[in-house]
């Protein structure tokens, strides 16, 4: 029963030794702990840092599974697909590698990289199988870290990672290139555009383009670009040739470059360009320093501008000095009366009137000084086939006097003088003008008058009654006929027994049959009297016949035949009349003439 | 106590004795090392609670990167994904594997988290007020000590995967952080529940009875 008593001291001053210091085996969970906080803290300040992009549309993008890519390598991936506050934009928020995001400045740029089928290939084929990913591009310079971005449609031309020179073109109009035509030089594609942009102040359009290198090298300032796109068909003495350039210059539109002039200083990045029309016009300009200063004045013209067209240009001599720039129409007063008239603004190059000294100020004097020896501006025909119209700079020393005013702020007025009519007429157009300000219309439309009164003329009942007049005339005629062949039968028949009368007095000789012979010679006198008194009124009868058929004849003309013979009947009828007449006149002065045969 | 078997028995340390851990023989406290197996004997006390709270803390602590990062990075040709053991038993739980979801959840989280409590109520509770007895407490500490091992299972299944699953660029399997967290944290608890000298829940026991 002693042994509980040893066992009490044994333990107590073990307690008291353990106590004051901690078992070594606290060192497990504060190695754990530190462990687990320091994996926490490396991933805590690992984890990179969260950025949002903005799309128009996030389509194949998931959070937790879309990548986002630099050089093909993964540098972060989407954490959350959401939309912006007034669901216009979706905001792919991504979690970018730490060591990335300090690169990650104003110039990084995204895009969904997505499988894409163009006239150019294919492209993004890796991501039919693996869904799109997102490819950003910065350069290798750290700038001020942003989180917030704005994403892009498609790849972009010109990072600033990739070498080349990236390009400003600027042209009138845009309609023929799609984003993504080629540049090319020497047919060789050399670099791309972007989608043309409306120039800020909305004149032209701004075509961004890129050139890579080492191509770039090949790239001045006096480089020309022109517009390749589409087809072009001529015909010239070699027949019909059918050019274009390649198909995918057909559909998406092209650029080509040339370098003409060597020595010229390399292109700088954002080098603007002009984009000419096509090779002749692009190298039309190269005899042109583009960056001469221009005079720019204004030009009013009377009358219709047809034909003249911005670029036309300005001629002084038949040396072409400059081009129109714009034509309108403006409002004027002129007296109480207010007019529009039509407005061209002429760009003069001073250094093709012949000054050296490009200031603006001293090259007006000059100016001013020509328009008060005379010169005007004039339109006048480019050739003689166009009817385009070119600004003809005149110099006319008696033209009324005039000097280049400017009004307010407006540009300075050159005085115009009227186009010269010689001048329109010594061209082509000139004939087809004079062609057509011929009377050709009147003149057509009196002919078909003519004909109409000629129709109904002969349609009308009058001139249908002429032949029926005639007829009527010449049957009257021929009814009086008889009458004549009568009376002249019955003259005969009294001359023959008058002769028979006289010839029985002749064999006879008595006396006593004289008196008969006399009573029946006055009573066969007296019967030729009243056939005779008869006489004058068939004469009058035929008389009034010929007067009117005269008067009808002479209505219708007197080239008809049918006119021409009846004309003669009448005529044998009037002397017929006539003779009739003297006849009876004879007989009636002279009834024993009869008798006595004279 | 209310234990009669128990209550006409002597205690080791009644009978001023240590008894060894390993093969429970009896020795005179002057002792160091078990005449039988070699083993050390050490009075139970306070070092042996220490290293209970110690290991415990430990397994605690590892046992949260275990359950934040990712058990497993499956990559194939088309995608990577990462999953943690709670999004692993939700997926399958989604692709109508209720009964590997369940197993997965009971040895990854129930069974560990039960260990930290169990443990952690039988280190603090060893004042006699409490809802159990000694031979109760005992059982769960068998229990405990029994069970820990089974824990392993998601390791084993992460080790056989990450080691048969390297085809490649086609497939590839790798174990996450959360693998070695909870690994760790298993071993921790196990070494928790073995640092916790079960004399003591008879010893304190004892105390408590007037002596």
């Amino acid at each position: 029963l002693s042994a509980p008593t040893p066992a009490e001291p044994h333990v107590t001053p073990a307690r008291r030794r353990r106590l004051p210091s901690l078992s070594f085996v606290w060192f497990v969970p504060i190695l754990a702990l530190a462990v687990s906080l320091a994996i926490a803290w490396q991933s805590f300040a690992d984890r990179g840092v969260l950025i949002e992009i903005a799309f128009e549309s996030a389509s194949g993008v998931v959070a937790d599974k879309t990548e986002l890519k630099y050089r093909d390598v993964t540098v972060g991936v989407v954490e959350q697909v959401a939309f912006s506050s007034d669901l216009t934009h979706v905001v792919v928020g991504v979690r970018v590698a730490k060591n990335v995001a300090p690169f990650l400045d104003e110039d990084a740029n995204f895009w969904v990289v997505r499988p894409e089928v163009s006239t150019q290939g294919i492209s993004g084929l890796n991501t039919v199988l693996s869904g799109v990913y997102i490819e950003g591009r910065w350069n290798s310079e750290a700038g001020e870290a942003r989180t917030e971005f704005q994403g892009l449609d498609r790849e972009p031309l010109a990072d600033g990672t990739r070498p080349g020179t990236a390009i400003l073109l600027r042209a009138k109009e845009g309609n023929s290139i799609v984003a993504g035509a080629p540049i090319l030089y020497k047919g060789i594609k050399v670099g791309a555009v972007e989608a043309p942009e409306l120039a800020r102040g909305g004149d032209s359009v701004v075509i961004r383009g890129f050139v890579e290198a080492p191509y770039n090298q090949i790239l001045t300032r006096n480089s020309r670009f022109w517009d390749i796109s589409g087809i072009s068909v001529s015909v010239g003495a070699g027949g019909v040739s059918l050019d274009f350039t390649s198909v995918a210059s057909l559909v998406q539109g092209g650029i080509s470059f040339d370098t003409l002039v060597a020595g010229g200083e390399p292109a700088r990045s954002g080098q603007t360009f002009t984009l000419y029309a096509g090779p002749e016009e692009a190298r039309a300009s190269l005899l042109e320093d583009p960056s001469a200063s221009r005079l720019r004045v204004l030009a009013v013209f009377d009358g219709s501008v047809a034909g003249l067209t911005e670029g036309a240009q300005v001629r002084f001599r038949g040396a072409p000095v400059g081009e129109v720039t714009s034509v309108g129409l403006v409002a004027e007063t002129e007296g109480n009366r207010r007019v529009v008239r039509l407005q061209a603004v002429l760009s003069l190059r001073p250094g093709r009137l012949g000054l050296d000294d490009p200031d603006p100020v001293e090259s007006m004097d000059f100016l001013g000084d020509l328009v008060a020896q005379g010169l005007r501006a004039q339109l006048s025909t480019a050739s003689i086939l166009s009817s385009d119209l070119v600004v003809n700079l005149a110099e006319m020393p008696e033209a009324a006097p005039a000097a280049l005013v400017s009004e307010g702020d407006s540009l300075p007025r050159l005085p115009t003088v009227p186009a010269e009519m010689a001048d329109l007429n010594a061209t082509a157009e000139g004939v087809f003008e004079r062609i057509n300000n011929l009377p050709v219309e009147e003149l057509m439309a009196a002919l078909q008058g003519l004909i109409e009164s000629a129709n109904a003329l002969v349609a009308s009942d009058d001139t249908r009654q002429v032949p029926a007049e005639l007829n009527a005339t010449l049957a009257e005629l021929r009814s009086l006929a008889p009458g004549l062949e009568k009376t002249l039968t019955e003259a005969q028949g009294t001359l023959s027994q008058t002769r028979l009368i006289v010839e029985d007095l002749r064999a006879s000789g008595a006396t006593e049959n004289i008196n008969n012979v006399l009573t029946s010679a006055a009573s066969a006198a007296d019967a030729v009297e009243t056939a005779a008194g008869e006489l004058p009124k068939i004469t009058g009868r035929v008389n009034g016949l010929v007067g009117k058929a005269e008067t009808v004849i002479n209505a219708y003309g007197d080239s008809s035949r049918l006119i021409t013979g009846a004309l003669a009947t009448l005529r044998d009828i009037s002397e017929a009349a006539d003779a009739m007449r003297t006849l009876a006149r004879t007989l009636q002065r002279n009834p024993n003439s009869l008798i006595l045969g004279r | 106590m209310e234990d009669t078997r128990t209550q006409g028995l002597t205690t080791a340390r009644q009978a001023g004795l240590v008894a060894c851990t390993r093969c429970g023989r009896v020795h005179r406290p002057e002792r160091a090392r078990c005449s039988r197996c070699d083993a050390p004997l050490n009075p139970a006390g306070r070092k042996s609670m220490q290293a209970v709270w110690a290991w415990l803390v430990a397994g605690i602590v590892v046992y949260i990167p275990a359950n934040i990062y990712p058990m497993l990075r499956t990559s194939t040709l088309l995608e990577r994904s990462e999953s943690t053991i709670i999004g692993g038993a939700i997926d399958l739980m989604h692709h109508g594997s209720y009964g590997v979801a369940a197993i997965v959840f009971i040895a990854s989280v129930l069974i560990p988290v039960g260990k930290f409590i169990a443990i952690g109520y039988l280190a603090l509770d060893l004042t006699p007020s409490t809802l159990m007895n000694k031979h109760q407490r005992h059982r769960l500490y068998e229990v405990v000590e029994f069970i820990g091992r089974w824990s392993m299972i998601d390791v084993f299944v992460v080790a056989i995967l990450s080691a048969l699953v390297q085809l490649g660029s086609v497939a590839i399997i790798n174990p996450g952080i959360a693998a070695v967290s909870f690994a760790l944290s298993v071993a921790f608890t196990m070494l928790s529940a073995q640092a916790l000298d079960p004399r003591l829940i008879w010893d304190e026991d004892e105390k408590e009875e007037p002596v």
